[in-house]
């Protein structure tokens, strides 16, 4: 047995190399498609694992509220401060359960003279860290956050604001609040749906069951079943929500199991944004077909160049070589080749790692704990692909019969060509749907960022934390602001992104119509800043500030709503407050393109909006910058100016898409990359394999154009076959990705055409190189050499 | 040791169909060195793959050592090829990847014959053949005398009772020609079955008994 291998590896080893070309393009082909195996298999990994470093993490569920006040309400991950404490008193399956208290804008934490903006300040139970695991190396998790005003924080924060000192009990400040720390942990695990810096104690405010304002944990005891728990929160909201909500509808609470959702979870106010488990999917399906058009690669060219091996294979089975044995060898020869294939793939994922981890913002890492297992992996390629692609060739060449092939008798029909002929289509096939799907992606992406969202997203500066201080001169930092000429407009309000406003039932004082509706607020310069266009009525004004409570500007589709009329003198009213409807505006979006447009509604609020959105002219954005700095500067005590531009700010929806738009255009090129290798080494042997009848035909006279179309039709034709299989399917999969989006492109004609002329183009500069040189060489040397 | 009767070999393509071997009766003594002649297309390989057991008749009886071998299987012909029958071909059929001395080794390889040996065996057939200081050259790197040697070398090593040549002079110049003859009648001298095909009369000379073919019949010889 050993003999053998040493032999069949000895020979193996000698053919590769005596066939550099055709090896290299096995073995890069191959090496392409591990390497992006493993890649995405560290990618996937990784994504599987999110939030199951809890020892609890399969008990550990979140509850949602599904609101069911009207047919478009999504699920909200937020839910109301009362919840926690009425549950733990209700549900009797619940062993623990803990309030988490985000921040969606930065604030500033000072420690002495140290000042940081902090987005990731969160706040929760004394019960959160018996409920999640993570490690302290200080404190002690089940009485860290027992005292009122106690924060726990991350090795890094604390590395971050105490550089040489012991945390422990040091004190911080935040919004004019004391805290001391109680506790430090490790660095909250990039694996986790949400990321926290500092962990405070929850001091909870909101009273009303329709306050929603906490994300609500719960560890069930083991064995308790979900369904008769949701049964359980369904009776608690109809026994105890409802009678407080004198009659108004309430929906229901959920149980979503923790890790679930990283993946399948994408509600209104999730901490941060979530994957999609269908761009796994997708991932996943990208490199196994990239795998297969590298092992299609190999069976081809073994294939194709079958009539030299029909000699070996004569010889050797005229010799007593019995076809089991010459499977096997042809099976270790993929085998090798594979291994081969494997160490370069291995060196080319070492490289590109920092690649993708730039694009995907992860660390991910061949040599971290939990990786993939490299050994196992790479055995398992080895077999697989060795086998796969393998096993055709070795099938097929062991057939061969000796009294044939040692007499240059041709050793296939036309099954051969057809298979080979089906291979490459196959091949192509993948390459064009990839490049369409890339393609639509990019256009769908830019269809994003240029439609109009009803108001004018350019040149507006969102600043989130402002202080105190400034809250209190905000109308004189606002006159002084204005008198620059560079700074056209500054309002106080909600920006139009994901997190802005709340939801409420709103009814008509007039139709008596009750609707959940996304209410913001905003100051008398809101409409004027953001750019809304007023369809009727008018903007907010001092005149139009009545004895009412509050007034409203409202969108073409809340009046739609709410039955109200236009022209007419609307009136809403909800629980904080009642008022007239000044003006209606035409729709605009306050979310992503994922979702249609809301009914919405703008009150006025003079200076209670938590963000300051600036905006200003277009010529000279740096100076606008600086007089807004300069002014902040003379307002605030020295609190750093925290800014950001409204359009980044939107384009952060798309980041899911951006990502899978620039993964996808990369694996796209290296499938196409491959499919050309195994098209130029194709081509390459054709060239080889006709030698002599383009010899002959260019002793009689055939022009090298002809010789070259003559080389080219047989190809071209393969590759045009592919846009007709590749077509529909790539359509099918876009119009599904596409359905993802209330406002989406349709992918026109153009598309397919476009991708079509490309890859007859990548074709034929892939095929030209040989049939050129095939043409113009000299038929005297290709007869002599036959 | 091998005795034919009324072998028949047709081949048939969707429209025509061509006989090569009509009603072929033949024996062969072991030790016996025999030459088949005739003009190209009378069968004389067809007869020899046959023989070999590479190809099967059409119809009729084929005896080697009182096995009958007309029906096997190809699993079959090739277990009974191994170790009994072996080959000289007119273009050598070296493999190019194997150097001299692992082409020679092949048959033995696959007898599962020991280590040591092979080696031991391997290296009486290249002294026999004449070809042992080029044990570690690549076919490519022989002239086609050097590389028909080889063949020979190849063809022996496993002593087998019967080694079938197809005109292993047809690619060699004269003085390699007479020197590929010399060494087949040696072998010969020293035991080995061998059934030749052949153009030149000359080489035929060095048989002990010829068979004249002449579409697919036997025409002239002893039978």
């Amino acid at each position: 047995m050993i003999v053998m291998l040493k032999h069949y590896l000895k020979t193996t080893l000698r053919r590769l190399l005596r066939h550099k070309g055709y090896t290299f393009i096995n073995v890069a082909g191959l090496a392409i498609g591990i390497a992006v195996c493993l890649l995405i298999g560290l990618f996937l990994q990784h994504e599987l694992s999110y939030d199951r470093y809890h020892t609890h993490a399969d008990h550990i569920f979140r509850v949602v509220y599904r609101s069911e006040a009207n047919d478009s309400s999504r699920d909200g991950a937020l839910t109301p401060e009362l919840l926690a404490p009425a549950l733990k008193e209700h549900l009797p399956d619940i062993d623990r359960i803990a309030r988490l208290s985000t921040s969606s804008h930065p604030r500033v934490v000072s420690v002495a003279q140290r000042r940081f903006h902090e987005e990731r300040f969160f706040h929760a139970d004394s019960s959160f860290f018996s409920l999640f695991s993570y490690t302290f190396l200080q404190g002690n998790p089940a009485l860290a956050l027992m005292e009122p005003g106690s924060v726990v924080i991350t090795a890094s924060t604390a590395q971050k604001y105490f550089p040489a000192r012991n945390p422990m009990g040091q004190a911080l400040t935040r919004e004019g609040k004391d805290y001391r720390v109680t506790g430090v942990i490790e660095d909250v695990p990039e694996v986790s749906h949400f990321h926290f810096d500092f962990m405070a104690r929850l001091e909870p405010e909101a009273d009303r069951w329709f306050m929603f304002s906490a994300y609500t944990y719960v560890l069930l005891h083991p064995g308790a079943d979900t369904e008769q728990v949701e049964e359980k929160l369904d009776r608690f909201v109809e026994s105890t929500v409802k009678p407080q909500m004198s009659g108004g509808s309430y929906g229901r609470f959920r149980l979503q199991p923790l890790t679930r959702i990283h993946l399948y979870s994408n509600l209104r106010n999730e901490i941060e944004p979530n994957s999609d488990v269908r761009y796994l999917y997708i991932f996943a399906v990208v490199a196994l077909v990239l795998l297969l058009v590298a092992c299609i690669n190999y069976v081809i060219i073994t294939t194709a160049r079958s009539s030299e091996r029909s000699q070996e294979v004569g010889i050797r089975k005229t010799f007593g070589a019995p076809r089991s044995e010459l499977i096997r060898q042809f099976i270790g020869e993929s085998m090798l080749l594979t291994f081969a294939a494997l160490l370069l793939g291995l060196m080319v994922t070492g490289v590109s790692l920092p690649v993708l981890n730039n694009l995907t913002g992860l660390t991910l890492s061949l040599l971290a704990p939990g990786s993939v297992s490299l050994l196992g992996f790479g055995l398992v390629v080895i077999l697989l692909v060795g086998v796969i692609a393998g096993s055709y060739p070795a099938f097929y060449l062991s057939r061969f019969r000796p009294v044939y092939t040692l007499r240059d008798v041709p050793t296939g029909g036309i099954t051969r060509f057809t298979l080979r002929k089906t291979l490459v289509v196959s091949q192509f096939t993948a390459s064009i749907a990839l490049l369409i799907v890339s393609i639509v992606i990019y256009n769908q992406l830019d269809y994003l960022r240029s439609k109009p969202l009803g108001f004018d997203k350019e040149h507006i500066i969102v600043i989130s934390d402002w202080d105190r201080q400034l809250r209190s001169n905000y109308e004189s930092f606002k006159h002084e602001l204005t008198r620059d000429p560079r700074i056209r407009h500054v309002a106080a309000g909600y920006p139009p992104n994901e997190a802005g406003g709340m939801f409420s039932g709103v009814t008509s004082v007039e139709t008596q119509e009750v609707r959940v509706l996304r209410i913001v607020t905003g100051d008398f310069d809101y409409p004027e800043t953001l750019g809304l266009t007023f369809v009727s009525g008018e903007s907010f004004s001092e005149e139009k500030v009545t004895d009412s409570t509050t007034i409203f500007i409202a969108n073409e589709l809340a009046m739609q709503h709410l039955q109200a009329d236009e022209s007419g003198e609307a009136a809403f009213e909800f629980w904080a407050g009642k008022g007239p409807v000044v003006g209606v505006v035409e729709d605009f979006h306050m979310r992503s393109l994922h979702e249609p447009i809301e009914p919405m509604l703008v009150q006025l609020s003079q200076g209670h909006g938590r963000t300051i959105l600036v905006r200003i002219a277009p010529n000279d954005v740096r100076g606008a910058l600086a007089a807004i700095e300069q002014t902040w500067n003379t307002f605030t005590s020295g609190q750093p100016l925290a800014f950001s531009f409204l359009d980044d700010e939107l384009d952060a929806f798309y980041q899911a898409e951006q990502r899978l738009a620039r993964i996808f255009g990369i694996f796209t090129g290296l499938v196409i990359f491959v499919a050309c290798l195994g098209l130029f080494g194709l081509v390459a042997l054709a060239v080889e394999q006709r030698t002599r009848e383009i010899g002959i035909r260019k002793a009689l006279g055939a022009s090298a154009m002809s010789i070259v179309s003559l080389l080219l039709k047989d190809f071209l034709v393969l590759v045009l076959a592919a846009l007709v299989v590749a077509t529909p399917l790539a359509y099918f999969a876009v119009s599904r990705w596409l359905e993802g989006f209330a406002y989406r492109i349709n992918p026109g004609i153009g598309t397919f055409l476009l991708v079509g002329v490309l890859v007859l183009i990548i074709a034929l500069v892939t095929l030209s190189h040989q049939a050129l040189r095939a043409a113009l060489a000299d038929p005297v040397k290709s007869l002599r050499y036959e | 040791m091998i005795k034919t009767v009324n072998l028949k070999k047709t081949y048939r393509t969707d429209e025509v169909e061509t006989t090569a071997l009509n009603n072929v009766s033949l024996e062969i003594e072991a030790g016996e060195f025999v030459s088949v002649m005739g003009p190209s297309g009378c069968g004389k390989s067809t007869l020899l793959n046959i023989l070999g057991l590479l190809d099967h008749p059409t119809d009729g009886d084929y005896a080697f050592d009182t096995h009958d071998v007309a029906n096997l299987s190809e699993r079959h012909r090739t277990r009974f090829r191994k170790g009994n029958i072996s080959f000289v071909f007119q273009s050598f059929n070296l493999i190019d990847d194997l150097t001299v001395s692992e082409n020679v080794e092949l048959p033995l390889f696959y007898l599962g014959t020991p280590t040591a040996e092979r080696r031991e065996r391997v290296g009486a057939a290249l002294d026999r053949a004449k070809i042992t200081h080029r044990k570690n050259h690549f076919p490519q790197q022989l002239s086609g005398g050097q590389q028909q040697r080889v063949a020979v070398a190849r063809a022996v090593v496993a002593s087998p009772k019967l080694i079938l040549a197809d005109e292993p002079t047809g690619n060699l110049d004269s003085t390699n020609g007479k020197e590929v003859m010399q060494l087949l009648s040696e072998m010969n001298e020293a035991g080995a079955t061998i059934v030749m095909v052949t153009h030149s009369p000359a080489d035929a000379e060095y048989s002990q008994r010829i068979i004249h073919l002449f579409d697919g019949h036997i025409v002239t010889g002893t039978i």
